[in-house]
């Protein structure tokens, strides 16, 4: 006996099935307990998954329009891609304001309308109250202030961010499709705070084909400072109190 | 305009999930593959637009995302998540157990587009037609693979391959 494939139960619990299709699925249920077991486990599915809230990686993955404040919209990346480990880089508690300067939406400037220079692929921006300014390399930042990452496209398909403190201590903020932004340049989505502790502090942009775990990141850069199989870019700032 | 991405998890999300957690047989690994299929999607929408079917297109993917996640279980074990507990999967075509004990032996003994075949025709009963045109091969290609991958089985046949017969 033939039934129902699983698809085709989705198909018709999404509605894509035409009327005659339809008809033949339904004569079929009526006499198969197995399919219609089977489609009321969708639906039960279904039921349990409308009372689970949309995750914040979805919602981050919504069009961008109209543009929410860039700050805001990096806030929404935070919690997944930050997590409550409380390293070198500490996350915006959310819902917080950035500078004073920068609460007026009308005074943020877009998101990337200049480049510090052409032969870097990734660069450190700082919050200042008249809008974010490139870092050079060696910069001397203090705590609290507001980092963004931004790259430049690569022929990679996935860009992994990672950041490693003065102790050699790596950790991976995220891997994220690697978008093609304006004048080839795209944000990190999400910023980062700095703490209070001096010291030296360094950023990795890695591009790789395919997602790799954040594991195998740790580890390769900890251990050689860049990772196989993969393009790496860093960037690295001096912590000052 | 870009695709609204979190209108089409709200209207699929519970079929990705689902399929994750049947295919893994893991809550985390399923819930980071669902993310990985809506990241795709969000990177591939152009080709995502073209499609007649969201849910034959989002099946797919996800069906290939959890393919490729198990292959990467087989190669790097040092990788895997924490022991799951059992997952009870009930909208497949076999048990979970029996859907697990599938999915060991296609990796071990099949090639990447026999693998895809034989979870569609066993896991999810679709018929070699239906295979075929998810594949995008014929009903007739669908059916040699299925047969060659049966006959490597033959000295010693895991019961779901004697129980199913559609």
């Amino acid at each position: 006996m033939s039934h129902l494939s699983t698809l085709t139960l989705n198909r018709y619990r999404y509605g894509e099935l035409d009327d005659r299709e339809v008809a033949t699925l339904r004569t079929h249920l009526d006499g198969c307990d197995q399919c219609a077991a089977r489609l009321q486990a969708q639906e039960n599915n279904r039921a349990a998954f409308e009372l689970s809230p949309v995750p914040d990686f979805i919602s981050s993955l919504a069009p961008a329009e109209p543009r929410a404040a860039w700050w805001s919209r990096w806030q929404v990346w935070l919690a997944p891609a930050l997590g409550a480990a409380a390293l070198v880089l500490i996350a915006l508690p959310s819902g917080t304001a950035p500078t004073d300067g920068l609460k007026d939406p009308d005074r943020v400037p877009p998101e990337i309308t200049q480049t510090k220079g052409a032969k870097d692929v990734l660069e450190a921006w700082l919050e200042t109250d008249r809008g974010p300014r490139p870092l050079a390399e060696g910069a001397e930042v203090g705590p609290g202030a507001r980092i963004q990452l931004r790259y430049r496209q690569t022929a990679q398909a996935w860009v992994t961010f990672a950041g490693q403190d003065g102790t050699g201590t790596v950790e991976v903020y995220g891997t994220f499709p690697a978008e093609v932004g304006e004048q080839g340049w795209q944000a990190a989505p999400f910023a980062l705070t700095l703490d209070d502790t001096a010291g030296i502090q360094k950023f990795y942009a890695v591009f790789t084909s395919d997602p790799p775990t954040p594991e195998s990141v740790e580890l390769s850069l900890a251990k050689e400072g860049t990772v196989p199989g993969g393009e790496t870019e860093s960037i690295q700032l001096n912590k000052v109190r | 305009m870009s695709l609204d991405v979190e209108n089409l998890y709200r209207r699929y999300g519970d079929m990705v999930l689902g399929r994750c957690r049947s295919l893994l047989g893991n809550d985390a690994e399923a819930q980071d593959a669902m993310q990985e299929v809506f990241l795709k999607v969000h990177r591939y929408q152009h080709s995502f637009r073209g499609e007649a079917s969201p849910t034959t297109y989002l099946f797919k993917v996800t069906t290939t995302t959890c393919l490729n996640r198990m292959r990467t279980r087989r190669r790097k074990p040092e990788e895997l998540y924490d022991e799951p507990p059992p997952i009870q999967v009930e909208d497949t075509m076999l048990t979970s157990s029996a859907t697990r004990d599938l999915l060991n032996q296609v990796l071990a003994l099949a090639d990447e587009g026999t693998q895809q075949a034989i979870l569609y025709h066993y896991v999810d009963g679709m018929t070699h037609r239906e295979v075929g045109e998810v594949l995008g091969v014929s009903a007739a290609a669908i059916r040699k693979r299925i047969a060659t991958f049966r006959n490597r089985l033959k000295d010693n046949p895991p019961p779901w391959l004697q129980e199913v017969d559609w």
